[in-house]
C-alpha cells in the first residue's frame, strides 16, 4: 500500500438550476477512486455550496495510482426520484506522482457534463502521500518523467538518449458494446471518457516500466494516440524517445568532468552499435567517416561519461533507431537526408479478441522495419522527428510512419554526455579556444564553422551507389561537399544552420476519389491510390518550393485521411532557404523564353511576378558572391554527375512543364496566398528568420467544414480542398489581424477529418506571437515608420500594404479606446468589492452572492493575490491570478522560459448534443442570441476544452500548456436525429514559465 | 466542393472582444446587416472574399457574446468564471455597455410596472424609437433583473447597484431611478411630461431617493421604499393654506422677502402666490395617499409649472420665490410640529421644480 490519497471538497459556484420550482439545487458530492466512493452532505438550496468536507482517504497502490482517475461527481439531491447528475470533475492525479512535485493539488475545477458542457465550478484539495516502495518487482512506474515535447525543456539536460520506446493497448470500445443500446448517451460518453484516460494511465505505466527497466527516467516527444477502430474496438498508442535527464545543469560542473580518455572510450562506444544494427556493405564505409567526423568534431566538447548505463542497451530499445524529438542537441545529428514515409493498409476483424494487441504490434513492426530498411538504404543510421500515425474508414486503416533519415552520432547514445550545457551554438563557439590552440582562433572558427554547416546536409552515401534519383550539387558555402538540391525534413531547424530571409508556410494537397467498396477490394483499391498521392505531394512541394525561391523544408508532416469515398494527403512545412544548399535554380537562371505563344509567355510573366513577390515578401536576397563562387568552382568538376542525376533531365528549366494540364496546375500554385505583408506562417516553435517575437498574442482553434458532391471528378474535388485550405487559412489571418496588424503565427498544426461520405472537416491549431505586447503606442509608432518607409514597394505588395493601412485605421482607433486608462474603474471596482464583502453575512438573495469576494476567483482584485489558489508558499513566484494560463502548440511560450515542468496533460474530451438545429441557414441569418446550430456547439465544445484545460494547469501549480497536442479532433454530426458529437484528445506539459 | 463552408468556428485561448461587433450585436442587428456597416466602418473591400470573412468573424464575434450574455445577468460572476479567459478592460467594458441603453427606449419604460404584460407591449416602444424588438426587449431585461435584485436588498440603492452590477456610477444612478420610478409606479408617461427627458427624472429621483426613502442607518430596508411616517407627517402642513391667518402672514413675508433681493415690484408674485402655494402645500398633504405619490410628477408640472410658464417666469424668478416661500414658512410656529418632514418635502421639491423647469 504505498500510497495515501486524500481529497477534500471545499465548496461550489454557478451551479446550474436543478429545482425549477425555487430555482436552487441541493448539491452533493461523490468522489471516487478505483472502488471506493465517498459522499458529502448535501448543501440545500444553493448555487454555491460550501460542504468543507473531512478529508476523504483512499489507500491505494502505486499500479492504481497510475491507472486510475479521481472521480469527483456533483449531483442534485432528490427526496423522491432518483438524483440528478450535475456533471463530472475527472483528474488525472499523475502530476502529483512526481517526487519532485508538491505532491498536491487545489483549484477551481469546470463541472463538466458530456451532454451539457460545462455547469458549474467547484474547489477540491488533493493531497497525496507516498511511502517508499522497495518491491523490486513492481509494477508500476510512479513519478516517471513524460514529456510530450520534441525539444527537452530548457529546465533539464539530457544525459543520455536511450532510443525509441512504443506500446500499444487493445480494448474494447464501450459504445460499441451491447449495453449501449441500454443507457443514456451520457452514461456511455462517461464510460468512454474513463476508458481512454485509464487506457492512458497504463500505457504510461507500461513504458514507463520499460524506460526505468533500462536505465532512463524520462520520455521526451512522448505521443499518445487513439485509434478508434469501432468494432474491433479502441487503441492506445504511444512512442517515445527514452532519455535520461537532470533538472537544471549546473554549468560550473562541466569542466571537472572531463575525462583524459575522452577519445579511447568515445571509440568504443561508437562502435559497438554500429556492429549491432549490421548495416550492408556502406557501412564500414560510413563507420570510416563517422570516426573521423566524431574525433574530429568533438575536439571542443566535454563528455561526461556514466558508464553504468552502457549494459542496459536492451534490445527492446534498440530494435529501432527512431527518434520522436524534433530539436537535438547539437551534434547529435550530423547528416540529416531525405524524409522515409511507409504506409501500410490492413483490414480490420470484424471482431474485438484479446489477441488484438499482438496483431497491432506485429503491423507496426513491420511498417518501422521498413522506415528503418529505408532508412538504411539511403546510407542513414536513424530516423529523426519520427512519428506515427493512422486513418480508419469503416475496416480499413492506414498506419503512415514517416521521418527524417539521418545519420546521428552514435557516441551520444547511453552516454552520460553532458551535451544540453553546450546545446547552443554560440556557446559551442565560445568554448572552442581553451581546447584548440589559441593561435588559429578567429579564422578558424569561421571556416570550421561554415563546413559544419554544409556538413550536415552532406550526401549520406556515394553518388554511384545512391538508388534514388535525386539531384546533387556542391553546397554554395564549401564546394568540397555535395549536397542534395533541396531538401525535406522532418525536425526543425538544427542549430547552426545559417538561413536567409523569412520562412514560409508551404503546403501541398492532393486528394483522389475512390470507389466505395467492402473488404479485400477497398483495401487493394487505396494501396493503389496511396503511392499517387505521395508522388503529387512530393512533386507540388518542390514545385511551390522553387516558386518560393527557397531549397529546404522543414518541420514537414504528412498526413493522410481516407474517407469513404475520397483519400485526402496534405503535407505542410516551414520553407526556408538554406545558405549552404545550392540556391533554386529561379534564383539564378532566368526562365527560358521559349516563346511559343503569346499565352505560354504571359504564362511565364506570372510566374516571374509570383516569384518576385515571393522573394520580396520572403527578403530573399542571398550573397551573390555564393553564386559565382559556386558556378566557377562547381562547373568543371561537377557539373555532369549533377545534370545526371537530376530528377527529369531538366535542370536548366525552372519547373518542367509538359502539357496544358501541368501548366494549369502549376497556375494554380500561383494562387496561393502569401502572407499579408509583415506577417510570416510557420509550423515550427518559431519563424525562421524573424526575430524578437515575444509577446504571445493568441493561441487558436478552427473548424472548417466544407461538403463535397459524391459525383464530383478529381479536377474539381482538388480545386476545392485547395480553396477550403487556403480560405481557412485566410480565415486566421484575417480574424487575428482584426486585433493586430502584424504578428506571425508559429506552431501551425494542420489536420483533416472525413467522417462523412460528403464533408471535409479541416481542422487548424497554432499560435500567433508579435514582436510588441497588443499596446496601441506601440503600434501607431510602428506603423508611422512603416509607412514613411514602404512607399517605393513593388506592386503587388503595395497594394496589400494599402489594405492593410487602410483597414487598420478605424482598428486602431479602437483599441486605443479600448486601453484607455479609466480612472473609474479601480475605486468603483474596490467599491464593488468591499461592497460585496459587506453583504456576504446577510443571505436575503438566497446565498447567490454568498461568497463571491471570500473564495472567488478574483481577476480585478489586483491586491488580492490569489485567495483561493495555491499555497502561497509555492504562489508567489508562480503565476498571480491576473496572468492568463497559455495554452501553446510550441515548446515554450515566446519571450518565456520553462522553469519547471510539472507533469504532462493527457485528456479526452467528449461533448455531444442531442438538439442540434440544422445548420445551413445560420450563414444567412441572424443568429438568435442562443443558437443551437452546429457552429455553435463546436465553438462550445472548442471554449470548454480550453477551459478545462486551463483548470487543470491552475490547479497543479502550472502557469501553462505547452506542446498543446490534439491527435484526435473530429465532429460527427447526424442532422435527421439532431444529434453531434465532438472528441478531442488533447496533450500537452503542463510548466511553469518566467518571462525571460 | 462547396465554395461556402457551412461551419467555420474560430476559438481562441483568451476570447477577444472587438467592441464595434458588440456595438453591433448589442443592437441586434442581423449578421447580413452588421456585415455590411462592419465593412464600412472598416473600410474594408467589398468582395466576396472579403465580406465572406468578415461575415466569419462577426458570427464567431456574435457566438461569443450569446455564450457571454447569461454571466452579464449576473456580472460578478464574469470575473470569476473559468471558461472564457477576458482581460479585466474587456469585463468591464462588457459590463459597462451591456447595460448601457437607448435612453428613448428607457423613457418609454419609466415608471412602468417591469412585468411580463409590459414586456409584451415592448413593440409598441420599438415602432416608436425605431429600435429593434430585441435590443428594446435587453434592455427592459436588464433593468428588470436589476430590479428584482434591488427589491430584496436593504441598504443604499446606488451602492447595492455598483456592487451587484459592478456597473460605473452615472449609470449606476440611472438604473437606481428606473428602479425607483418603477417600484413606487411614478406617473411618467401622460402626454404634458413628455417635455420632460430621462436626465430629468434621474434627477428628480436621486433627490427622492436620497432624502425621501425610509432606510436609515439603524434600520436599514430596501432604498426603494419611502418613509411613510415622513409622508403622514406631511399632512400638517394644509395648515399653510387652511387657515386663512397663517396664510396672509407667509404671503406678506414672501413678498418682503422677494422685496428685499430685487428692486422690482413684487406683483408678479402676488398674483400667482395663492395658486403655488395652495399646489405646493396639497401636493405635500396628500403624498401619504399611494395614489398621489405616482402623480406627483404630474401634480408639479399641472400646478405649479404650467401656473409659472404661463405668467412667464423665469427660471431665476421660480428659484427666488421657491427659496423665499420656504425660508420665511420656517419661522412660522404653526409648522412647527411637522418642521423637519416639511424640510425635506421642500428641499427636494424645490430642486425637483428647478430640474424640470423650462420656459
Amino acid at each position: 500500500m504505498p500510497g495515501r490519497l486524500k481529497v477534500r471538497v471545499v465548496a461550489g459556484r454557478h451551479l446550474p438550476v436543478m429545482d425549477r420550482a425555487s430555482d436552487l439545487t441541493d448539491a452533493f458530492v461523490e468522489v471516487k477512486f478505483g472502488s471506493t466512493t465517498y459522499k458529502t452532505d448535501v448543501y440545500s438550496k444553493s448555487l454555491n455550496p460550501l460542504w468543507n468536507s473531512p478529508w476523504f482517504t483512499f489507500e491505494v497502490d502505486d499500479e492504481h495510482l497510475q491507472d486510475e482517475l479521481l472521480q469527483v461527481r456533483v449531483l442534485d439531491h432528490d427526496t423522491y426520484s432518483a438524483h440528478d447528475a450535475i456533471g463530472k470533475v475527472s483528474i488525472d492525479i499523475d502530476p502529483l506522482l512526481d517526487p519532485e512535485s508538491r505532491n498536491d493539488l487545489y483549484g477551481w475545477f469546470p463541472i463538466y457534463d458530456t451532454m451539457h458542457g460545462i455547469r458549474g465550478e467547484i474547489l477540491l484539495k488533493v493531497k497525496l502521500e507516498l511511502f517508499a516502495d522497495s518491491n523490486q518487482f513492481r509494477q508500476s512506474s510512479c513519478g516517471f518523467k513524460f514529456i510530450c515535447a520534441t525539444k527537452v525543456p530548457d529546465c533539464y539536460t539530457i544525459t543520455a538518449i536511450h532510443g525509441f520506446v512504443h506500446e500499444l493497448l487493445v480494448k474494447e470500445d464501450p459504445e460499441y458494446k451491447w449495453i449501449d443500446k441500454l443507457r443514456t448517451p451520457r452514461a456511455s460518453n462517461e464510460a468512454r471518457q474513463r476508458l481512454f484516460s485509464k487506457m492512458s494511465g497504463e500505457l504510461q505505466r507500461h513504458i514507463g516500466n520499460k524506460v526505468e527497466s533500462i536505465g532512463g527516467n524520462a520520455v521526451v516527444g512522448f505521443h499518445q494516440s487513439f485509434d478508434i477502430e469501432g468494432d474491433s474496438g479502441i487503441v492506445v498508442r504511444g512512442i517515445g524517445t527514452a532519455v535520461s535527464i537532470d533538472a537544471i545543469p549546473r554549468m560550473s560542473h562541466r569542466n571537472s568532468k572531463i575525462s583524459p580518455k575522452l577519445f579511447d572510450q568515445q571509440d568504443t562506444a561508437f562502435q559497438m552499435p554500429i556492429e549491432e544494427t549490421s548495416f550492408p556493405e556502406s557501412a564500414n564505409l560510413l563507420h570510416q567517416s563517422l570516426h573521423e567526423e566524431a574525433f574530429h568534431e568533438t575536439r571542443g566538447y566535454l563528455f561526461h561519461r556514466q558508464s553504468n548505463l552502457q549494459g542496459h542497451l536492451t534490445g527492446v530499445l534498440k530494435d529501432f533507431p527512431f527518434y520522436t524529438l524534433r530539436s537535438f542537441p547539437v551534434n547529435f545529428v550530423t547528416r540529416i537526408a531525405t524524409m522515409v514515409t511507409s504506409h501500410s493498409v490492413k483490414l480490420l476483424e470484424k471482431v474485438y479478441s484479446t489477441a488484438e494487441s499482438e496483431t497491432r504490434s506485429g503491423w507496426w513492426n513491420e511498417l518501422r522495419q521498413e522506415v528503418k530498411s529505408n532508412c538504411h538504404a539511403l546510407g542513414c543510421n536513424s530516423v529523426i522527428g519520427y512519428k506515427e500515425r493512422t486513418t480508419i474508414c469503416d475496416e480499413v486503416i492506414i498506419l503512415s510512419a514517416q521521418g527524417s533519415a539521418a545519420v546521428i552520432d552514435l557516441s551520444f547514445l547511453g552516454q552520460g554526455s553532458n551535451f544540453n550545457a553546450i546545446s547552443r551554438q554560440s556557446s559551442r563557439d565560445a568554448l572552442a579556444p581553451p581546447y584548440g590552440s589559441g593561435t588559429i582562433k578567429s579564422e578558424a572558427s569561421s571556416t570550421k564553422r561554415e563546413t559544419s554547416e554544409a556538413d550536415i546536409f552532406r550526401v549520406p552515401f556515394r553518388m554511384n551507389e545512391q538508388t534514388f534519383p535525386m539531384s546533387f550539387q556542391p553546397s554554395p558555402v564549401n564546394p568540397n561537399i555535395m549536397v542534395p538540391d533541396i531538401l525535406f525534413a522532418a525536425v526543425d531547424v538544427p542549430d547552426g544552420v545559417r538561413t536567409c530571409g523569412k520562412a514560409a508556410f508551404i503546403q501541398a494537397r492532393y486528394c483522389r476519389s475512390k470507389k466505395k467498396g467492402q473488404g479485400d477490394s477497398n483495401a487493394v483499391s487505396v494501396s493503389e491510390i496511396l503511392p499517387f498521392i505521395e508522388y503529387e505531394l512530393h512533386k507540388q512541394l518542390c514545385k511551390k518550393l522553387k516558386l518560393r525561391c527557397m531549397n529546404a523544408v522543414f518541420g514537414l508532416e504528412s498526413n493522410i485521411t481516407m474517407g469513404e469515398n475520397l483519400i485526402v494527403g496534405v503535407a505542410t512545412g516551414t520553407a526556408v532557404y538554406v545558405e549552404a544548399l545550392p540556391a533554386p535554380s529561379t534564383l539564378t537562371e532566368n526562365f527560358p523564353n521559349k516563346p511559343t505563344s503569346s499565352a505560354k509567355s504571359s504564362a511565364d510573366q506570372q510566374y516571374a511576378d509570383f516569384i518576385n513577390s515571393c522573394k520580396e515578401t520572403y527578403e530573399i536576397f542571398p550573397k551573390q558572391i555564393d553564386a559565382n563562387k559556386q558556378s566557377i568552382i562547381s562547373s568543371p568538376t561537377h557539373s555532369t554527375s549533377s545534370l545526371d542525376l537530376s530528377l527529369d533531365g531538366r535542370q536548366s528549366l525552372a519547373i518542367g512543364v509538359e502539357d496544358a494540364d501541368d501548366e494549369a496546375e502549376l497556375l494554380s500554385y500561383l494562387s496561393d496566398d502569401l502572407p499579408p505583408s509583415g506577417c510570416y506562417l510557420s509550423t515550427l516553435d518559431y519563424c525562421p528568420g524573424v526575430r524578437n517575437c515575444q509577446h504571445l498574442l493568441q493561441s487558436f482553434s478552427l473548424l472548417r467544414r466544407v461538403r463535397y458532391r459524391d459525383d464530383a471528378d478529381d479536377v474539381s474535388l482538388n480545386a476545392g480542398l485547395r480553396t477550403a485550405c487556403e480560405e481557412a487559412l485566410a480565415g486566421v489571418w484575417f480574424r487575428l489581424r482584426m486585433k493586430m496588424e502584424t504578428f506571425h503565427i508559429c506552431s501551425l498544426r494542420f489536420h483533416i477529418v472525413i467522417p462523412d461520405d460528403d464533408e471535409l472537416q479541416i481542422w487548424m491549431i497554432g499560435a500567433a506571437v508579435s514582436h510588441d505586447p497588443a499596446d496601441p503606442q506601440h503600434l501607431q509608432q510602428r506603423k508611422r515608420s512603416k509607412e514613411s518607409s514602404v512607399s517605393s514597394s513593388a506592386p503587388l505588395s503595395s497594394s496589400r500594404q494599402r489594405l492593410s493601412s487602410s483597414n487598420d485605421e478605424p482598428f486602431l482607433r479602437q483599441s486605443s479606446r479600448s486601453n484607455d486608462p479609466k480612472p473609474l474603474d479601480s475605486p468603483l471596482l474596490r467599491l464593488a468589492r468591499t461592497a460585496s464583502r459587506r453583504f456576504m453575512r446577510s443571505s436575503s438573495v438566497g446565498g447567490r452572492f454568498r461568497h463571491e469576494s471570500g473564495l472567488g476567483r478574483t481577476r480585478h482584485n489586483s491586491e488580492g493575490g490569489a485567495p483561493w489558489s495555491l499555497p502561497e508558499t509555492l504562489l508567489e513566484d508562480v503565476t498571480t491570478s491576473s496572468e492568463p494560463v497559455n495554452v501553446v502548440p510550441m515548446t515554450c511560450v515566446p519571450g518565456h522560459r520553462v522553469v519547471k515542468h510539472v507533469g504532462i496533460l493527457n485528456m479526452f474530451i467528449i461533448r455531444e448534443t442531442t438538439s442540434v438545429r440544422g445548420s445551413d441557414e445560420e450563414v444567412v441569418i441572424a443568429e438568435p442570441p442562443n443558437g443551437t446550430g452546429c457552429c455553435w456547439f463546436v465553438t462550445r465544445a472548442l471554449a470548454e476544452t480550453n477551459a478545462l484545460i486551463r483548470a487543470h494547469v491552475v490547479a497543479v501549480g502550472g502557469n501553462a500548456l505547452t506542446s498543446y497536442h490534439s491527435s484526435q479532433r473530429i465532429l460527427f454530426e447526424s442532422l435527421t436525429k439532431n444529434e453531434a458529437q465532438t472528441l478531442f484528445h488533447v496533450t500537452g506539459d503542463v510548466v511553469i514559465v518566467r518571462r525571460t | 466542393m462547396e465554395s461556402l463552408p457551412d461551419i467555420d468556428v474560430f476559438v481562441g485561448n483568451s476570447t477577444y472582444i472587438d467592441f464595434d461587433v458588440f456595438k453591433l450585436w448589442l443592437q441586434q442587428l442581423e449578421a447580413e446587416v452588421a456585415t455590411s456597416r462592419f465593412l464600412k466602418a472598416k473600410g474594408l473591400e467589398k468582395t466576396t472574399a472579403c465580406r465572406n470573412q468578415s461575415m466569419f468573424y462577426i458570427l464567431d464575434q456574435y457566438r461569443n457574446f450569446g455564450m457571454i450574455e447569461p454571466m452579464l445577468f449576473n456580472p460578478n460572476t464574469l470575473s470569476n468564471q473559468l471558461t472564457y479567459q477576458l482581460t479585466s478592460d474587456s469585463q468591464t467594458q462588457l459590463i459597462t455597455k451591456y447595460y448601457e441603453f437607448d435612453e428613448t427606449v428607457i423613457r418609454d419604460l419609466l415608471g412602468k410596472k417591469l412585468s411580463k404584460g409590459t414586456r409584451r407591449d415592448l413593440d409598441e416602444i420599438s415602432s416608436k424609437t425605431g429600435v429593434k424588438l430585441k435590443s428594446c426587449q435587453r434592455q427592459f431585461d436588464n433593468c428588470r433583473r436589476v430590479f428584482k435584485v434591488m427589491e430584496e436588498l436593504s441598504g443604499s440603492l446606488v451602492e447595492n447597484i455598483q456592487t451587484h452590477f459592478l456597473l460605473p456610477n452615472n449609470l449606476a444612478w440611472n438604473y437606481a431611478a428606473i428602479v425607483f420610478l418603477s417600484s413606487q409606479r411614478f406617473e411618467c408617461s401622460k402626454r404634458k411630461l413628455m417635455m420632460l427627458n430621462l436626465n430629468d427624472f434621474v434627477q428628480c429621483s436621486k433627490f427622492l431617493i436620497e432624502s425621501w426613502t425610509a432606510s436609515t442607518e439603524e434600520t436599514p430596508c430596501p432604498d426603494i421604499e419611502l418613509d411613510r411616517d415622513f409622508l403622514h407627517e406631511l399632512r400638517g402642513v394644509k395648515v399653510l393654506i387652511s387657515d386663512q391667518r397663517v396664510f396672509d402672514r407667509h404671503k406678506q413675508a414672501v413678498s418682503a422677502e422677494i422685496q428685499k433681493s430685487t428692486s422690482e415690484l413684487c406683483s408678479w408674485c402676488d398674483s400667482l402666490f395663492r395658486q403655488l402655494s395652495r399646489g405646493i402645500v396639497s401636493i405635500a398633504a396628500n403624498l401619504y395617499k399611494t395614489k398621489e405619490i405616482r402623480d406627483y410628477f404630474i401634480d408639479l408640472v399641472e400646478r405649479i409649472i404650467e401656473p409659472c410658464k404661463s405668467a412667464g417666469w423665469e427660471k431665476a424668478r421660480l428659484t427666488l420665490f421657491l427659496t423665499s416661500y420656504f425660508s420665511t414658512s420656517e419661522s412660522l410656529p404653526q409648522l412647527e410640529t411637522c418642521s423637519a418632514s416639511w424640510m425635506k418635502y421642500f428641499h427636494t421639491t424645490k430642486h425637483c421644480l428647478l430640474q424640470i423647469y423650462r420656459l
